[in-house]
C-alpha cells in the first residue's frame, strides 16, 4: 500500500522541476482572438494521436528552446562546491536517479575447514567431539561451508536520516543489522532505531567480514550469544567536549533469544517475555580514544549490560561487564605501509535469582581473549589469539564451554586488494575437561560493489 | 543588575566575531591554500598528512573530534577519501558540515576532472569513475582550488570577504609568478616519455606536456609484480625513458629495480603539501617536483 502511493509521488517529485523548468522558459501563450473558433480537442481532432515518438520530439523542443533562453550552467560557471547539473541527464532521468540508489555490496565468506580430536579425556569419559567454535558464522563442521553471504546497503534517507542495513543469508535471510541514524541532532548526540549490533566491547560491533580471525572469540559466543548480541531497539549517543575523543552510548534493546542475546533469553526464537521496562536489554558504554604521536593509537572501551535472567527464576536477573582495549602502532612515516595491532577484551558475567544476596548469591562466570595481529604490508597479515572461558558446560546461557577452557589460533592472511582476500588459521584448545580440540579453516572472502568505510 | 549584566551580553555578542573558522581539510594541499587565504581568520586541521597515502587512512576517533568542531570541512573528492571521511562526518555529530551544507566544501566541483567515466569495473583495479581525484598537482587547478575556498570563507565569515579578496589576490600573483618559472623549467621536456608509479601526475603531465607511457602498478592500487615490472622495464628500455615519477609514500623497491635495469632515474619525491619537512606551502611542493623532474632530465644518462 505505501509502496503504490510513494512510486507516484516520487515520479512526480522527479518530474516536477523538469516540467516546471519548461514551463517557465517559454514566454507565455499569447491569448487566443476574442472571435477564434475553440482549439479542437484531441478527439474531435482528425490528427492520429500522438505516439511516444512524437511526445519525445516535441519533449526534446521544449527542451531545446528552455536552453536557449536559459542554458543550464556549465562547470565554469557554477558557484563553489555546487554539484555539476550538467551532468543530470533530464530526459533520461537515469543517472540522476541512479545516483541516488543506496550504497550496495554483496560480501560472500566461504571457507573449507577440518576439525579432530587430538587427546580424549584421560578417564576415558565420552566427550562431544563437535568443534571448539562458538560462532553462527563459523566454520564448524568439515568440509566446505558458506560462512555467510552478507548485503549490505547504506544511504542518507534524507537531510536528517541515514539508514543501513546487513541482511545475511545463510540457509534463510537474517536480519542482522537495520537501522536509521540521525544526522542532525544538536549538542554531538546521535540517535540509532532499529535492529542493531549492541555496543558491547569492541568485537561484537564488527560484521565476520572485519574479523582478522574466522572464529568468534569463545567469550562472545559463551556470554553474548552465536551472532553477538543484537536486538530491536533503540540507542542514544553522545560525543563528549573533551580534549580527547570520548564517546557515551546508552540503549534498550529487546532481547533477540539464543542467538543473540544468550545471557539474556538462552533459548533460541525465544525472547524474554516483556513484562516491564525492566525486562529490555540495557547497555551503557564509553569509548575512549588517544592518539599519540600521530603513530600510536589506543581505544579503550568499557560496556555494561543489565537484563533479565527469567530462566533463573521470574524475578532473576544478569548483568554482563566488559572492557576492551585496542592498542595500534601503525608509522605514519613516508613509505610505511606496515602495522601492529593488539586487541583484548575481557567480559564477567553476574546473575542472580529473585530475592538473593547480590554478592554472596551471584552466579559468576567470563573470560577473555588477546589478539595480536601483525602486517607487513597492505597485502599480507598473520596473527596469534589466546581465549579463555571460565564456564559451566551445562549452563543453559552459555556455550557448552567448562572451567578452564581455552584455545590458541594462529592466522595468515593474504589480501590482494581490499576487495578480496585469502584467510587461514589453525586453532588448538580444550573446553577443559582433558580434551583438545583442533581446526583448519581457510576462507576466500569477495566483496563487490560499493561497500561504505568502516569506522575505526 | 543592569550593568553587570551588559558587559557579559557583550562580551557574548562579540565572541563569535573574534573567534576564528575552524577549518578541517582531508589533506594538506587545501590546509595550505586554505592558511594562505584565510591569514589569521582561520585555524585549519589537515587529517592526512602529506607523506600518507590519502587513499587508505584510519578513521581515527580523534579526527571526528576535529570534524566535530569544525565550520568548515573542505575535501579533495571524486572518491579520493571515501575509504575513510564517511564515516567521520557521520559520526561527527555536526550537521553544519555534512554534504549539501555550506560548511562542506567537495573541491573536485570547481576543476575539470581528467579520466572521466572510465570504467567501473574493479578488474582495471581501484578506479575513480568520476575522475582522477589528483587534480591539486596542476596549478591552474590551485588557483581555482583557492578562488573557491576564498568564496565559501567569504560566506561563512562575511567579515572577512575583504582579507580573504586580498589574500586571493596575492595568492594568485604569486602562482603566476612561480607558474612562469615552472613552465620555463619544464618547457624543454615537453614530450618526453615518462613512467609514473600511480596515475597520481595526470594533471601534472597534462599542465607541462610530459607523456605518461607506462605505470609501475599494473593497475591503480595494485602492488607491482615481477610480470609488470619486467614489462615495464621493456618499455623503458625500447622508450628510451628517462625518468620514473613517483610519490613519496609509495614502496620504492619495484621502480629501484626498473631503474638498476635501465638507464631512468627514480624521482622520488612529494604528492602533497607536508610530503617532507621542506614543502609547507603549495608553491614549495611545485618547486620540489619540478626540480626533480629537471635535475633527472639534466643529469646524463
Amino acid at each position: 500500500m505505501v509502496r503504490s502511493s510513494c512510486v507516484p509521488l516520487f515520479w512526480g517529485v522527479a518530474v516536477l522541476p523538469f516540467a516546471a523548468r519548461v514551463a517557465l522558459a517559454q514566454d507565455p501563450p499569447a491569448p487566443p482572438p476574442p472571435d477564434a473558433a475553440p482549439a479542437p480537442t484531441a478527439e474531435a481532432s482528425s490528427l492520429p494521436p500522438a505516439t511516444d515518438d512524437d511526445e519525445t520530439k516535441k519533449l526534446l523542443q521544449e527542451l531545446e528552446a528552455a536552453e536557449r533562453t536559459d542554458p543550464l550552467p556549465s562547470r565554469s560557471n557554477q558557484p563553489p562546491g555546487v554539484p555539476d547539473l550538467s551532468r543530470v541527464n533530464l530526459l533520461g532521468g537515469l543517472p540522476g536517479l541512479q545516483a541516488l540508489n543506496p550504497d550496495i555490496a554483496v560480501i560472500a565468506d566461504v571457507a573449507a575447514a577440518m576439525f579432530g580430536v587430538a587427546r580424549a579425556s584421560a578417564a576415558g569419559a565420552p566427550l562431544p567431539d563437535d568443534p571448539l567454535q562458538t560462532g553462527g558464522h563459523d566454520a564448524s563442521e568439515s568440509g566446505f561451508t558458506l560462512r555467510q553471504l552478507e548485503i549490505a546497503l547504506g544511504a542518507s534517507v534524507d537531510p536528517y536520516l541515514r539508514f543501513d542495513a546487513n541482511l545475511v543469508f545463510v540457509e534463510g535471510v537474517e536480519v542482522e543489522e537495520a537501522y536509521a541514524t540521525t544526522l542532525a541532532l544538536p549538542l554531538s548526540l546521535q540517535g540509532r532505531a532499529g535492529v542493531f549490533l549492541s555496543r558491547f566491547g569492541r568485537h561484537n560491533e564488527q560484521h565476520p567480514h572485519r574479523w582478522w580471525f574466522l572464529s568468534q572469540p569463545l567469550v562472545v559466543g559463551q556470554l553474548l550469544g552465536d551472532d553477538g548480541n543484537r536486538g530491536l531497539g533503540a540507542e542514544g549517543s553522545w560525543l563528549a567536549p573533551l580534549p580527547w575523543a570520548a564517546t557515551v552510548f546508552a540503549s534498550v534493546q529487546e532481547s533477540g533469544g539464543g542467538c543473540c542475546s544468550r545471557t539474556f533469553s538462552p533459548v533460541d526464537d525465544e525472547p524474554a517475555a516483556l513484562r516491564s521496562a525492566l525486562d529490555l536489554v540495557a547497555t551503557g558504554a564509553v569509548e575512549q580514544f588517544f592518539s599519540i604521536g600521530d603513530d600510536l593509537s589506543l581505544l579503550w572501551g568499557l560496556s555494561v549490560q543489565l537484563g533479565p535472567a527469567q530462566y533463573l527464576d521470574d524475578e532473576g536477573r544478569a548483568e554482563l561487564w566488559g572492557s576492551d582495549l585496542l592498542v595500534r602502532y601503525a608509522p605514519s612515516a613516508a613509505s610505511s605501509r606496515w602495522f601492529l595491532e593488539l586487541q583484548a577484551e575481557a567480559m564477567a558475567r553476574t546473575r542472580h535469582r529473585g530475592g538473593s544476596n547480590l554478592v554472596r548469591d551471584a552466579i559468576v562466570d567470563g573470560g577473555a581473549y588477546a589478539q595480536l595481529v601483525f602486517h607487513p604490508s597492505p597485502a599480507l597479515g598473520a596473527g596469534l589469539r589466546y581465549d579463555w572461558v571460565e564456564g559451566d558446560p551445562s549452563d543453559v546461557a552459555g556455550a557448552g564451554l567448562g572451567h578452564g577452557t581455552q584455545r590458541g589460533a594462529v592466522v595468515l592472511e593474504y589480501a590482494p586488494t581490499h576487495f578480496s582476500r585469502l584467510v587461514a588459521e589453525l586453532n588448538a584448545g580444550t573446553r577443559g575437561q582433558d580434551d583438545l580440540l583442533w581446526g583448519a579453516i581457510i576462507n576466500l572472502e569477495v566483496s563487490i560493489g560499493a561497500h561504505g568505510a568502516h569506522a575505526y | 543588575m543592569r550593568t553587570l549584566v551588559l558587559p557579559f551580553a557583550l562580551a557574548l555578542a562579540a565572541a563569535p566575531a573574534a573567534a576564528k573558522l575552524n577549518v578541517v581539510t582531508t589533506t594538506q594541499d587545501p590546509a595550505a591554500i586554505t592558511r594562505a587565504i584565510g591569514g589569521e581568520r582561520v585555524e585549519v586541521t589537515a587529517l592526512c598528512k602529506g607523506f600518507q597515502d590519502p587513499h587508505y587512512l584510519d578513521a581515527k576517533p580523534s579526527f571526528m573530534l576535529a570534524v566535530n568542531r569544525a565550520d568548515l570541512v573542505i575535501a579533495i573528492g571524486l572518491d579520493l577519501e571515501v575509504g575513510w571521511l564517511p564515516p567521520l562526518l557521520h559520526g561527527a555529530r555536526n550537521p553544519r558540515v555534512l554534504p549539501g551544507s555550506p560548511g562542506y566544501l567537495d573541491l573536485s566541483t570547481l576543476v575539470k576532472p581528467l579520466e572521466v567515466g572510465n570504467s567501473a569495473d574493479r578488474a582495471q583495479g581501484d578506479v575513480h569513475p568520476m575522475g582522477n581525484p589528483h587534480y591539486w598537482l596542476d596549478p591552474e587547478n590551485g588557483r581555482l582550488m583557492a578562488r573557491g575556498i576564498a568564496a565559501r570563507l567569504g560566506e561563512l565569515d562575511p567579515a572577512g570577504k575583504a582579507s580573504f579578496s586580498a589574500n586571493l589576490a596575492a595568492f594568485e600573483a604569486a602562482l603566476d609568478e612561480k607558474e612562469v618559472a615552472w613552465a620555463k623549467a619544464l618547457a624543454p621536456l615537453a614530450g618526453q616519455p615518462v613512467v609514473t608509479f600511480h596515475r597520481s601526475w595526470a594533471y601534472l603531465a597534462a599542465r607541462y606536456r610530459l607523456d605518461v607511457v607506462a605505470y609501475v602498478e599494473p593497475k591503480p592500487g595494485i602492488q607491482p609484480t615481477a610480470q609488470h615490472t619486467v614489462e615495464v622495464i621493456k618499455t623503458v628500455r625500447t622508450r628510451n625513458i628517462r625518468v620514473i615519477l613517483m610519490e613519496n609514500f609509495y614502496d620504492r623497491r619495484a621502480p629501484d629495480q626498473v631503474a638498476s635495469h635501465t638507464s631512468a632515474k627514480v624521482v622520488f619525491v612529494p604528492a602533497m603539501v607536508g610530503g617532507t619537512d621542506k614543502v609547507n606551502s603549495y608553491f614549495d611542493l611545485f618547486d620540489a617536483v619540478v626540480s626533480g623532474i629537471s635535475a633527472a632530465f639534466g643529469s646524463p644518462p
